[in-house]
């Protein structure tokens, strides 16, 4: 026999899954929100016209408005590198910047912005590990999910 | 002496605007620009290139077709002890047919790509890894090379999805670090047929190497397998020869090459 006390425990676990479910997918639309915010930056790059080769996988997060975040990542010179940033948070103020080991930050070409994207050019002058910094500050203070796409050429 | 309410509102207003703008246009600024302070203790695992990343610094270097088809070395399809030892192989199969895209050699493609789906079966990823090979022999066959290079890169992208869905974190790094290891084996070969410091600039890749090492240390199981000791005791010797410091001399590439051949004959050939 199911007793009051187990029908509560199920009823909550139900409704623990459920929201677990919907938290879920949420997070996923956010993810494909950001990462199409991202490509949309991408788009004219790689092009047949930009001539850059786009990674066919990307980097997804969520970060509190205004903390800096970084991904760390290899690069090789001679390469020419855009970044993409994107989220879903609308109306948010977004930066990026590229630097080495030691913190230095010289080697950074253009930089792009749309309404939900920020993305930087980067052409380094020495192979290694660099940091690709981005931040995100909503306008309602609540935390920003974003993806990361990069492409080279 | 005036008071306040003398002053009028014509000149308190923009002086008050300031006053309150100023810490704002602060805020602005600061959303504007990410510091280094801000992330450099967020310690993060290295994003690896995937090897189109670097073929296509090499295509900049003007190597001769026939310099590449010199380094190639179509493996056949072996019998290995475990999934490790498979996964391994595969990084090495799909940086081999890589090489095979730069030398235009048809036939080895088609066989690289058999390769790679018999092994692919092994690891229980034919299904996932069957579109990638019928398009590299379609592609090869059409001449096509620099589609074939993207299918190769979206092989080893899916492999990894893949193995990553099933939770094997582990064979993921074995294939990358199977692919790794030909490759320097075959960058460092062809550097030293024709040797510039501008060139041995690509081998620089110490925190790459730090990555790889950290990450096959941590693996408890790793740690009882010869084949895995060997390739750490391997990552642990090539770490001071590719440094970021100075330049990387031709000797110092015929050390690299010396070291990734013979991890490539111990640990990538069953």
């Amino acid at each position: 026999m199911t007793t009051a006390r187990s029908h509560s425990s199920l009823y909550r676990l139900g409704t623990y899954l459920l929201a677990c479910v919907f938290m879920f997918s949420q997070a996923q639309a956010f993810v494909v929100d950001a990462l199409s915010f991202a490509l949309e930056g991408a788009e004219k790059h790689v092009s047949e016209k930009g001539g850059y080769t786009l990674r066919k996988d990307f980097w997804q997060g969520s970060s509190a408005s205004g903390e800096g975040y970084a991904i760390k990542h290899h690069l090789v010179k001679g390469n020419s590198y855009w970044f993409w940033v994107g989220t879903e948070s609308d109306d948010s103020t977004m930066a990026i910047a590229v630097y080495n080991k030691k913190g230095t930050k010289s080697f950074e070409g253009k930089v792009e912005k749309g309404s939900n994207w920020i993305g930087a050019q980067v052409s380094v002058p020495k192979s290694g590990t660099y940091y690709i910094a981005f931040k995100i500050t909503t306008k309602d203070k609540q935390e920003a999910h974003w993806a990361v796409a990069y492409a080279f050429k | 002496m005036k008071s306040l309410h003398s002053l009028s509102r014509s000149k308190v207003l923009p002086a008050l605007g300031i006053l309150l703008a100023a810490p704002i246009a602060a805020m602005a600024d600061e959303a504007d620009v990410v510091r280094f302070s801000e992330i450099a203790k967020k310690h993060k695992k290295v994003v690896v290139p995937i090897p189109s990343e670097i073929f296509n610094v090499l295509d900049k270097f003007d190597v001769a077709r026939n310099d590449w088809r010199d380094e190639l070395k179509v493996p056949e399809r072996e019998t290995c002890r475990d999934r490790n030892q498979y996964a391994l192989f595969l990084g090495r199969v799909v940086a081999e047919g890589f090489l095979a895209v730069e030398a235009q050699d048809r036939e080895a493609i088609r066989s690289i790509g058999r390769t790679v789906l018999s092994v692919a079966e092994e690891l229980g990823l034919r299904s996932a890894v069957i579109k990638h090979t019928k398009a590299i022999i379609d592609e090869a066959n059409d001449g096509d090379w620099s589609a074939v290079r993207e299918e190769f890169d979206a092989t080893r992208q899916t492999v990894r999805d893949e193995m990553e869905k099933r939770r094997d974190q582990d064979l993921a790094q074995c294939v990358s670090v199977g692919g790794w290891i030909r490759g320097t084996e075959i960058i460092t070969a062809l550097i030293n047929r024709d040797y510039s410091a501008k060139k041995s600039e690509i081998l620089h890749q110490p925190q790459l190497l730090d990555h790889f090492t950290t990450t096959f240390k941590e693996v408890r199981s790793f740690q009882k397998s010869p084949r895995m000791k060997k390739i750490i005791a391997g990552l642990d010797k090539l770490q001071p020869l590719m440094t970021d410091e100075g330049v990387i001399s031709k000797q110092r590439v015929a050390d690299i090459q010396s070291i990734s051949a013979q991890l490539r004959k111990e640990t990538l050939t069953p």
